[in-house]
């Protein structure tokens, strides 16, 4: 199996560490590349939108974040899109239980599913099924 | 008789008065002839009436003939100069050849006639005697003849005498009828009564009126007939002064008063009596009417007015009528109070109202286009009217103008109603104040819950996880690394935990002492603080405060308010220049304004309006940034009932305006 290329965007380092650890504890084969900061991952996806190896197959976006919020990286991200050269499955990962937030998540097509914190191992092992399923 | 004198009118119409032509034969009549005939010794006699064509015969003996035309009758023969008419050879004169009379009796050879005339000289008619042989009358016999001609005459005055006495008679009786008729038919009631108030005529209007038979009545006093004693007082009060007269009472009089029914119904009367003098003395007629349904109708009518009056003066509502020309017609007293005025306005035109009251004009040249508007469409037109009253309160009056449409389709009177909706308004704007609160406590709530689940939540879930991993590390290594992640979750944790529980002890604690603070002063304080950041950031300073320098409010949070607004500004610099913050207030009645603006990095105020003031939110890079600053100061201003707004563009500036209420002074 190939190594599956993954993007944590959460300024909160600790729950990128779990994230991580989680992830490391399923035995899928796995990169794992974190953001503090949206803008970060914005430009990250920019600068190699046409370099395939580089890109994502599966993107966690926190919704809270300082200066430019999940909701805000969402839009930027959906300009991004059509130019990325690799399709890739946006969860985003919160630890809001806001029914606000969650419908307003699942209402965006861009949006794959909406994960609360922590990620589970068994949830990271569907994802990973899901994104079999998308690349078919 | 020649046929001008047969045909005079005069003569013709003294003729038909005796109304003896075709008349029935007489035996008076019929005797005079008997005596004509044998006293002259001639087998025939007659006597004939002549009118303007004919000779006819009224009596006659010996001779068969009916009537004669003029032309064909001896009397036309007659001119009038001899007392009488003799003919003594018929059979010889050519002339009578063709007169009917001598072919039905060709023998008749002598005709003496006398004329029949009245006192006032018109001749009626002949008394004729005829022989068959040519003969001679005696002067005495003639001398009969006129006697018994004045009998004719005689008994012709005796039946016009006769006829006059019939016509009197029928005349007497039509009359009779028609006052019988008058008396039985009359729309009123009708009385005869005579000096002691007894009861002579009883018509059946009255006995409808009283339901007294006319037999019942007749010859009693109807003073108790129709009278209670009061009543029967008053009446003779109201005829006293007419029949104190007594014979020479003349005219009438009228009044009105009540009267009972049999049943004893009370009885609103109109009553009139006048008085003639009769052959057994004097009697007095009397009309009346019975006025109970027209009084009772009239009250009734009245109750009516006076109960719309009530309402339409007690209805919390203006009415007017106007008339086409916007000219009050009416008004009632809530649409204007002072009856003085309201008497003025009436005939006035809405601006000249307002002019006599020293008002403005505006609110009536503004009614002024919703009539002509009214008058236009024949629609009704509504709107609202606020504006300030004569008692200088402001009201707001839901108007209406209905214009009423005549048969002609047109307009001739508008109805004006103006409702007062001041307190509906009011309520309103408390309704709506209300709502306002209400939501922001609703906002509130769910800040509340964005809390917990975002800013609370999360570093929960990492310490559950951490711990989890902890238990299950392989070595002591990864142990150490683990426990290392716990610290910063914790003081995350602690520290939003911290502000959190200071937000709603500020929201709880409405009874912190609010003070008076001289704005100098505490911004002085706050600076004091900052001495080294303001030094080593050669920050400038501008103040527009000098109007209103002292605030009512919690002095700790004065200061508060003041060092988070103030360190922000700093904190969130521009790198391109100096940073200058002003701080200026304006003072609106009991409300202040603090404004503090800086030329500072600004904020996207579109994307982030609604989480400035929110727990954790952070908008530039900053090491000391946590986003508690704007939370806590909103959470302070907002305990004291004031209001904190932003307005912000990149890279150009924030300006941040504070309302506290309350400040009266």
């Amino acid at each position: 199996m190939r190594q599956l290329k993954i993007f944590i965007i959460d300024d909160d380092s600790v729950i990128a560490f779990l994230a991580k650890k989680t992830i490391d504890s399923s035995n899928v084969s796995s990169k794992i590349r974190d953001f503090q900061e949206g803008s970060d991952a914005l430009a990250f996806l920019k600068e190699f939108c046409d370099v395939a190896e580089e890109l994502p197959d599966i993107i966690l976006l926190d919704i809270s974040m300082p200066i430019m919020d999940g909701w805000h990286f969402l839009e930027e991200y959906a300009k991004l899109m059509p130019k990325m050269s690799k399709k890739n499955n946006l969860y985003m990962f919160s630890s809001s239980i806001s029914q606000i937030d969650i419908e307003r998540a699942k209402s965006n097509p861009l949006v794959k599913d909406y994960i609360f914190k922590p990620l589970q191992k068994e949830r990271f092992l569907a994802m990973v099924e899901e994104l079999g399923e998308t690349m078919n | 008789m020649d046929r001008d004198r047969a045909c005079d009118p005069k003569r013709l119409n003294a003729l038909s008065q005796f109304q003896i032509m075709d008349s029935e034969s007489e035996k008076e009549f019929d005797d005079i002839v008997k005596l004509a005939a044998e006293y002259t010794e001639c087998p025939i006699a007659y006597i004939s009436f002549v009118d303007d064509k004919r000779s006819w015969f009224k009596a006659r003996i010996g001779i068969d003939v009916n009537e004669v035309s003029m032309e064909h009758s001896f009397c036309a023969q007659y001119t009038g100069v001899d007392p009488y008419l003799l003919i003594n050879d018929i059979d010889s004169k050519s002339e009578y050849k063709n007169f009917p009379i001598l072919k039905q009796y060709p023998n008749l050879k002598f005709y003496a006639g006398i004329p029949i005339i009245t006192v006032d000289g018109y001749m009626l008619g002949f008394l004729s005697v005829m022989d068959n042989k040519s003969r001679e009358i005696s002067d005495v016999q003639l001398k009969f003849m006129g006697l018994l001609r004045d009998q004719v005459l005689n008994l012709l005055r005796l039946n016009l005498k006769a006829i006059n006495i019939e016509k009197l008679r029928q005349e007497s009786a039509r009359k009779s009828v028609h006052l019988r008729n008058l008396f039985n038919y009359s729309i009123d009631g009708v009385m005869i009564f005579d000096s002691d108030f007894k009861v002579i005529e009883w018509n059946p209007v009255l006995e409808n009126i009283f339901q007294i038979k006319s037999v019942d009545a007749t010859g009693k006093m109807f003073l108790d007939l129709i009278f209670d004693g009061q009543q029967a007082r008053e009446f003779e009060k109201n005829v006293e002064t007419f029949m104190a007269g007594g014979y020479k009472t003349q005219g009438n009089v009228v009044f009105e008063q009540s009267g009972k029914d049999r049943a004893g119904n009370i009885k609103y009367l109109s009553i009139g009596v006048s008085s003639f003098i009769g052959q057994r003395g004097q009697y007095f007629p009397c009309f009346i009417s019975d006025r109970t349904e027209y009084i009772s109708a009239q009250k009734e009518i009245a109750n009516q007015k006076r109960f719309y009056e009530t309402v339409i003066n007690n209805i919390p509502t203006d009415i007017v009528v106007f008339d086409r020309n916007h000219r009050y017609v009416f008004v009632n007293p809530e649409g204007i109070k002072n009856p003085e005025l309201r008497a003025f306005a009436i005939g006035k035109d809405d601006i000249e109202y307002a002019k006599h009251l020293n008002r403005s004009i505006e609110p009536a040249l503004q009614r002024r286009k919703f009539f002509n508007e009214a008058i236009e469409t024949k629609h009704q037109i509504g709107w609202e009217e606020s504006a300030y009253g004569l008692d200088g309160q402001s009201y707001t009056k839901l108007r209406r103008f209905f214009p009423i449409v005549d048969e002609n389709n047109e307009v001739n009177l508008v109805i004006g109603y103006g409702l007062d909706i001041s307190d509906r308004k009011r309520l309103e704007e408390e309704q709506k104040s209300l709502m306002e609160k209400l939501s922001y406590q609703n906002l509130q709530l769910s800040d509340f819950c964005n809390i917990i689940s975002h800013n609370l939540r999360a570093p929960l879930v990492s310490m559950t996880m951490l711990t989890e991993f902890i238990h299950t590390a392989e070595d002591q290594e990864e142990q150490k690394l683990l426990v290392s992640k716990l610290d910063p979750v914790l003081n995350s944790l602690n520290e939003t935990f911290d502000e959190l529980v200071n937000s709603l002890q500020i929201q709880q604690d409405t009874k912190i002492p609010v003070e008076k603070n001289d704005l100098h002063d505490s911004i002085q304080r706050v600076l004091n603080a900052m001495d080294f950041d303001i030094l080593h950031n050669n920050v400038k300073f501008e103040f527009e405060i000098e109007s209103t320098p002292i605030i009512s409010f919690p002095v700790k949070y004065m200061n508060s308010i003041l060092q988070n607004l103030i360190s922000n500004a700093i904190k969130y610099r521009s790198l391109e220049r100096d940073p200058i913050i002003k701080i200026s207030s304006k003072k609106f009645e009991d409300e202040i304004e603090l404004y503090v603006s800086d030329n500072g990095l600004g904020i996207d105020i579109n994307r982030y309006k609604d989480q400035i003031f929110k727990i954790g939110k952070i908008f530039h890079r900053h090491p000391n940034a946590k986003g508690f600053g704007l939370f806590m100061t909103k959470a302070q201003v907002e305990a004291m009932g004031g209001k904190i707004e932003i307005d912000s563009k990149i890279n150009e500036g924030t300006t941040f305006k504070i309302t506290f209420i309350d400040q009266q002074i």
